[in-house]
């Protein structure tokens, strides 16, 4: 039987030179971007006054994430949509197909996590510093805020500010970490209960399989609730750059 | 100026505002009124996803955890660079304390994700505490 954990191992697919091998991991992504394109390209071929299915998924996908850049980006950062949309769909993509028997869920790596969250913190900077020029590192001192305390604030705010792509980071990849991890212990269980006390464990062994059912929906809960959270964060640091306050 | 004395008439009577003013003016009235509308509405949705207890309690502390990861690989690299063995870490993990005690203040307040103690976008009346 295999280990819970097991589930995040890479494995390489195509070995290339210089360690670029084309792995499991890689091989995900890829089906994240085709599967978003497709959706995107059959929604948008042959529109009709009334959608047919993918029509009706790719226009509720544009207008939940319209509607999110303008409420929590504000009306300024609708120039920024293309890059929100592309977050959101990826990491949706990512923890979706991540359902699938066994499939590799790429989000549940932190370095897939933190280079996306890395991305989104990057763009954010350059935006701020882009718009505001240097007035933008008046983020880092409080208006009001004595001057005498500048030595502590301004190293504190920075941290804070730094800290940011490390808890967006962290906030997605230990969510679908540990939700995959607890499907297969309780799918686990059940087997080693079988194993171990032959007729009398399958019985018993029934009671994890039903939690199990519980937890694959609450999964799909979760899988949908993060990317959410990822995008409404990007959408507020956007908001945070544009205007500065 | 004379735009600043039709606008609060043209709330009570539109017929007469449409007399005054020409189309453009409209247009340009009702563009700058639905702008003005619109971060109001925002400040208001901004609290609605909430995911209970649980999901504030985990968002707190990865808030903790990485501010304090930050400082102290800050003060690792500095103690690297510089060679003064503990002291930047010390100081640094400190700061990253300091720093996530000030995460948690400000998603507790309502402050929202800004940097600084000013409220995020909203007036900061504490509606949109249950973020997440």
């Amino acid at each position: 039987m295999a280990g819970p954990i097991e589930q995040f191992e890479i494995v390489p697919l195509v070995k290339l030179p210089l360690g670029l091998d084309y792995t499991n991991s890689a091989l995900w992504m890829t089906l994240a971007v085709v599967g978003s394109f497709a959706v995107m390209l059959l929604g948008m071929r042959g529109a009709k006054t009334v959608p047919g299915r993918f029509q009706s998924v790719s226009e509720l996908l544009y207008e939940f994430i319209a509607g999110m850049v303008r409420d929590h980006a504000g009306h300024k950062a609708t120039p920024y949509f293309p890059f929100v949309f592309s977050v959101f769909i990826f990491v949706l993509f990512g923890n979706a197909l991540g359902m699938i028997p066994w499939a590799f869920t790429f989000t549940s790596h932190i370095i897939v996590t933190f280079t996306l969250a890395a991305m989104v913190f990057i763009f954010v900077t350059l935006l701020g510093i882009y718009k505001h020029g240097l007035h933008f590192f008046s983020l880092f001192l409080p208006e009001g805020a004595p001057l005498a305390l500048a030595p502590i604030i301004v190293p504190i705010e920075i941290i804070s500010y730094l800290s940011r792509p490390v808890s967006l980071s962290i906030r997605l990849f230990a969510n679908m970490m540990a939700g995959h991890t607890m499907m297969k212990v309780f799918a686990g269980f059940s087997v080693s209960l079988g194993a171990a006390l032959g007729v009398a464990g399958y019985t018993v062994g029934i009671l994890p399989i039903i939690i199990n059912v519980g937890l694959v929906g609450f999964e799909f809960l979760v899988a949908f609730l993060q990317a959410y959270v990822f995008t409404i964060l990007t959408c507020l640091y956007i908001r945070d750059a544009l205007e500065l306050h | 100026m004379p735009e600043e004395d039709i606008t609060p008439k043209a709330q009570g009577a539109e017929g007469e505002a449409a007399q005054r003013s020409s189309d453009d003016d409209l247009d340009a009235r009702i563009r700058a009124a639905s702008a003005k509308h619109i971060p109001e509405s925002a400040s208001k949705e901004a609290g609605s996803p909430s995911s209970g207890g649980i999901g504030m309690g985990f968002r707190i502390g990865v808030e903790v955890v990485s501010a304090l990861v930050v400082g102290t690989l800050i003060g690792l690299a500095l103690d690297r660079w510089l060679g003064t063995a503990p002291w930047f870490v010390i100081l640094f993990f400190l700061m990253g304390s300091g720093a996530g005690v000030m995460n948690v203040y400000r998603i507790v307040n309502g402050l929202g994700y800004s940097v600084g103690l000013r409220a995020s976008g909203s007036k900061g009346d504490g509606s949109d505490e249950n973020k997440m």
